[in-house]
C-alpha cells in the first residue's frame, strides 16, 4: 500500500477501516476526502508550476504530501534561494526523499511491530509537529500570517474531532480568511 | 483480487486531489483574489496540523497532552528566536524525553 498510495493519514484510516470490514468503496471515498487538502495545497503551489510541461507537473503532483510541500513552498517563496527556474529539482527531491523514506519506515516499522511491540510510546510521532513547527514560525513574518495561523490553530483545536480530516479543512478556510481578512483592516488603516 | 482494486481506487483520488488544482490553475487565468487567499495556505495548514496535537477538544473534554504541550511550547520558542530548523527539532525532542523523564519520575 505505501508504494502505490504513499498517503500516510489515509493509509491508517484505510488499515483501520479495512479491520473493520468497511466496504471498499467507501474506504476510496474517505482516501479522497483525506486528501482534500492536497487540492488546496497544489492550488498554492501551481503558479510556480506553470511554466513546467504536464509531464512534470503530474510528476511533481503524484508525490505532494504535508512535508514536501512544507519544504517545497518555503523555498519557492525564498527569493535568495536560487534560480527560480531550477526549483522545480528541489520539489522533486523534497518528494523522493519523503517517498524513499516512507518506504524504508514502512519496512522498518512493520520489522519492529512483529519484533517489539508497540513503540508508541517513546514518542518518535512528535518529530512531525516539530518539524513543521521548525517551518511554520519562521513564515510568520507580518501581523496577518500571524493571524492566519492562530486562527487556524485555534479552530483545529476544537474542529479536530470532526471526521475524515474535515476539521483541518474547515480550521485552513477560516485561517484563510481571517489573513485576508487583517491584511484588508491594515491597508484601510 | 479485491485488495488490489482498492489499493488502485486509494491511489487515484490520491492524484486526482493533488493534480486536480495543479492542473485547472494551469488553464485559467486565476484572479488576484484567489491568489491572494492561497499565500495564506502554508501557515494556516501547518497551524492546524500542529495545535491539535499539542491541545485538543474532543468528546466535550479538553486533551491536554502535558509533556507534549511542554515540548511543543518550548519548540515554538526556539523557532521564533533562533529560526533554525534543526535546533528548533533537536531541541523540541530533546524536550519531550526531558519532560516525559520528569513526569514519570
Amino acid at each position: 500500500m505505501s508504494a502505490f498510495v504513499f498517503a500516510g493519514s489515509s493509509q491508517f484510516i484505510a488499515a483501520q477501516l479495512i479491520t473493520l470490514a468497511t466496504p471498499f468503496p467507501f474506504i476510496v471515498l474517505t482516501t479522497f476526502i483525506v486528501n482534500l487538502r492536497h487540492a488546496l495545497y497544489g492550488a498554492s503551489v501551481a503558479k510556480y508550476l506553470s511554466k513546467l510541461s504536464s509531464g512534470w507537473r503530474a510528476l511533481l503532483a503524484a508525490q505532494l504530501t504535508d512535508e514536501s510541500y512544507a519544504t517545497a513552498i518555503v523555498h519557492y517563496r525564498d527569493d535568495t534561494r536560487g534560480d527560480a527556474s531550477t526549483k522545480h529539482w528541489y520539489f522533486l527531491g523534497s518528494n523522493l526523499a519523503m517517498y524513499i523514506g516512507w518506504q524504508i519506515d514502512t519496512a522498518v516499522g512493520y520489522w519492529l511491530g512483529n519484533a517489539f511491540g508497540d513503540l508508541s510510546a517513546l514518542g518518535f510521532d512528535f518529530v512531525l509537529p516539530i518539524v513543521f513547527i521548525a517551518i511554520l514560525i519562521p513564515q510568520l513574518k507580518s501581523r496577518s500570517t500571524l493571524l492566519a495561523a492562530i486562527v487556524a490553530g485555534g479552530v483545529a483545536i476544537f474542529a479536530i474531532g470532526l471526521p475524515n480530516k474535515l476539521g483541518l479543512l474547515v480550521a485552513i478556510a477560516l485561517g484563510i480568511i481571517a489573513g485576508m481578512g487583517a491584511e484588508r483592516w491594515n491597508s484601510r488603516s | 483480487m479485491e485488495f488490489a482494486f482498492l489499493i488502485l481506487g486509494m491511489a487515484v483520488v490520491t492524484f486526482a486531489a493533488r493534480y486536480s488544482m495543479i492542473f485547472i490553475m494551469g488553464r485559467w487565468d486565476v484572479p488576484p483574489i484567489v491568489t491572494r487567499a492561497l499565500t495564506y495556505v502554508p501557515m494556516a495548514a501547518f497551524a492546524a496540523l500542529i495545535a491539535p496535537e499539542l491541545l485538543r477538544f474532543e468528546r466535550d473534554v479538553f486533551v491536554l497532552p502535558t509533556d507534549r504541550f511542554m515540548a511543543g511550547v518550548i519548540a515554538i520558542l526556539i523557532a521564533a528566536f533562533t529560526r533554525n530548523t534543526m535546533l528548533t527539532i533537536v531541541f523540541g525532542m530533546g524536550s519531550l524525553w526531558l519532560v516525559q523523564a520528569i513526569l514519570i519520575r
